[in-house]
């Protein structure tokens, strides 16, 4: 298939296409494949039942993560535009609820940026451990200079230098389009990807006390399956792990060819993400068992075993007492790097591609435009020294509230939207190979709302009444970095909503025959 | 290690890496249809 951008033989509408199936796979997987597989999802099992997690684990993707992917799927592929059109396509109200998902994605690659660029550094002190002893002071002292002040101009070079040349370096990507650009990388790091992180968890597992902490990784507790909360974890755990909901699948699907086997490229994404998710365990913790080890204490009672604790702070601590600490440092915080790069495009994709579809803009005009807003703020927000404060509390409020919210109005509107959400299940079916059940309709429009307003609830109560990250919830850091976010996200998406359309010529809807009968 | 945590780990990745394994299989294998698709006048914006 040509990898040249096509012209819409109808009305002269040019966009870019996968150029087949292994590109939109690689793609699609590399954005699922994120720093959240590596850092949260070990630690989220671990705390919710070990072993036992595992069962919620696997019925929150087969129920809830793989339809609600099917549903990204067939809105994209049949709608054929980024989420502000095809969501004005399924119902002419709906465009602000993409440009909500645009904005949210908008946000997160300004401080997950920071985070890659955290990474790139750490690459580099791997090789001569150059952290120190005492990894936590070099870390939020030495590297990050964090202050408690809530808003600071005072740059880090640290991360600001390799923040400069990630933006230049992503932009560059996606300015050569999708075919191009974005599948090309897909293509070279995601195989490097797996690749680097296999050698890491192989050397993880024949470190002493490696199977110590495999034991507690997959030690069930069953008593953890009683608990309501451990299942809304795993609801969450598969919910954000595969990036579903909030314009990015969606966007992606958009780009595939008319024949494409939808529900086949689904499974094969939802499985990839999982099976990365469980190597991540083992190789957590198993090296986390080393640790243990190396103090003389049991895995309960080490700290830091999830997030940005776990990489930059219990993983350095852990590469000096290792023999070959610097390449494992170097294994794992490259593969933190390509990760993080896979998911960022991504993110970014669904932007840029926002703006071609409204305003005609070309790939590169749309990466310039989009990168030099999203550059200029994620320096000046997170590499400064207040960055890790604000990063923390944006990402709580972005992801627990922005996206959920979006998740849930996406869902309903599915569901309730003419054609209704039959006709997207006739679409799948009519394009793929595996089938999908009368039951989806029920699961992704009323069952998977529904959790994700539980989900949605206990957040906002806790942020209400209790604050959060040790900020009570009238400090000024969860009103102007948490709510003040949120406030942003839903005007900004109202006032692009408003402006008019300067692009007419957008892909034709697919409608297969009778998928709408 | 604990015999029920050997075992979850083995069920653990029979069914996700098997999972995995299957899918790509099945879509490698499977024909994928080219359903009629319905004429359609512009790209409009709404539907």
């Amino acid at each position: 298939m040509s990898t040249k951008p096509r012209s819409n033989e109808t009305n002269g509408a040019v966009r870019d296409h996968w150029t087949g199936q292994y590109g939109f796979l690689m793609a699609a997987i590399g954005s699922a494949i994120g720093l959240g597989n590596i850092w949260r999802f070990p630690g989220v099992a671990y705390t919710n039942g070990g072993g036992a997690f595992i069962l919620p684990y696997l019925i929150a993707l087969l129920f809830v993560g793989i339809p609600v992917l099917f549903l990204d799927y067939s809105l994209g592929h049949k709608f054929r535009g980024s989420a502000p059109l095809t969501f004005k396509r399924l119902n002419n109200k709906a465009e602000a609820l993409g440009w909500f998902q645009v904005v949210i994605s908008f946000v997160i690659t300004i401080y997950y940026a920071a985070i890659v660029a955290w990474a790139i550094m750490y690459a580099i002190y791997s090789v001569k451990l150059a952290w120190g002893e005492d990894t936590t002071a070099f870390f939020v002292g030495d590297f990050l200079q964090a202050s408690d002040d809530l808003v600071s101009v005072t740059p880090v070079w640290n991360v600001g230098i390799p923040l400069v040349l990630l933006w230049v370096f992503v932009l560059f990507v996606l300015g050569r389009g999708i075919s191009k650009g974005v599948e090309k990388l897909n293509k070279v790091f995601l195989p490097l990807l797996v690749v680097l992180f296999l050698v890491m968890v192989v050397r993880a597992l024949f470190l002493p006390g490696a199977i110590e902490g495999l034991n507690a990784f997959f030690e069930p507790e069953w008593s953890a399956l009683l608990d309501a909360n451990v299942w809304l974890s795993a609801v969450s755990q598969i919910f954000f792990s595969l990036s579903i909901a909030f314009g990015i699948m969606l966007t992606y699907s958009s780009y595939l060819p008319r024949k494409s086997n939808l529900t086949g490229t689904g499974l094969v994404a939802g499985f990839a993400n999982s099976s990365f998710e469980i190597l991540a365990g083992i190789g957590v913790f198993a090296t986390l068992g080393f640790l243990a080890n190396q103090q003389n204490v049991g895995i309960n009672e080490l700290e830091g075993i999830t997030g940005v604790g776990l990489s930059f702070m219990t993983f350095p601590a852990i590469i000096n007492q290792m023999p070959g600490g610097p390449l494992f440092g170097v294994l794992f915080f490259a593969s933190l790097v390509l990760a993080g790069i896979t998911s960022l495009l991504s993110l970014l994709q669904v932007v840029t591609g926002a703006f071609q579809d409204k305003f005609g803009y070309s790939a590169r005009k749309a990466a310039v435009v989009v990168g030099a807003i999203a550059g200029v703020l994620s320096l000046l927000l997170f590499a400064t020294t207040t960055g890790l404060n604000t990063l923390d509390v944006v990402d709580a409020f972005i992801n627990n509230v922005g996206v959920v919210v979006s998740a849930i109005i996406m869902t309903l509107l599915a569901y309730f939207s003419v054609p209704k959400v039959r006709a997207l299940r006739n679409h799948l079916n009519m394009s793929s190979a595996v089938r999908v059940p009368a039951v989806w309709d029920w699961i992704v429009g009323l069952v998977t709302p529904a959790l994700l307003a539980v989900m949605l609830f206990q957040a906002v109560v806790g942020y209400v009444t209790e604050g959060y990250g040790g900020w009570t919830a009238n400090s000024l850091n969860v009103l102007i970095f948490g709510w003040g976010t949120i406030a942003v996200t839903v005007i900004a998406a109202f006032i692009l909503m408003k402006i008019p359309w300067k692009n007419t010529k957008h892909e034709d809807v697919i409608r297969f025959k009778g998928e709408e009968d | 290690m604990q015999p029920a945590a050997i075992i979850l780990m083995v069920f653990t990745i029979l069914v996700v890496w098997g999972g995995l394994v299957a899918s790509v299989v099945a879509l490698r294998k499977s024909d994928v249809p080219e359903p009629e698709v319905e004429g359609e006048p512009t790209g409009a914006m709404t539907d």
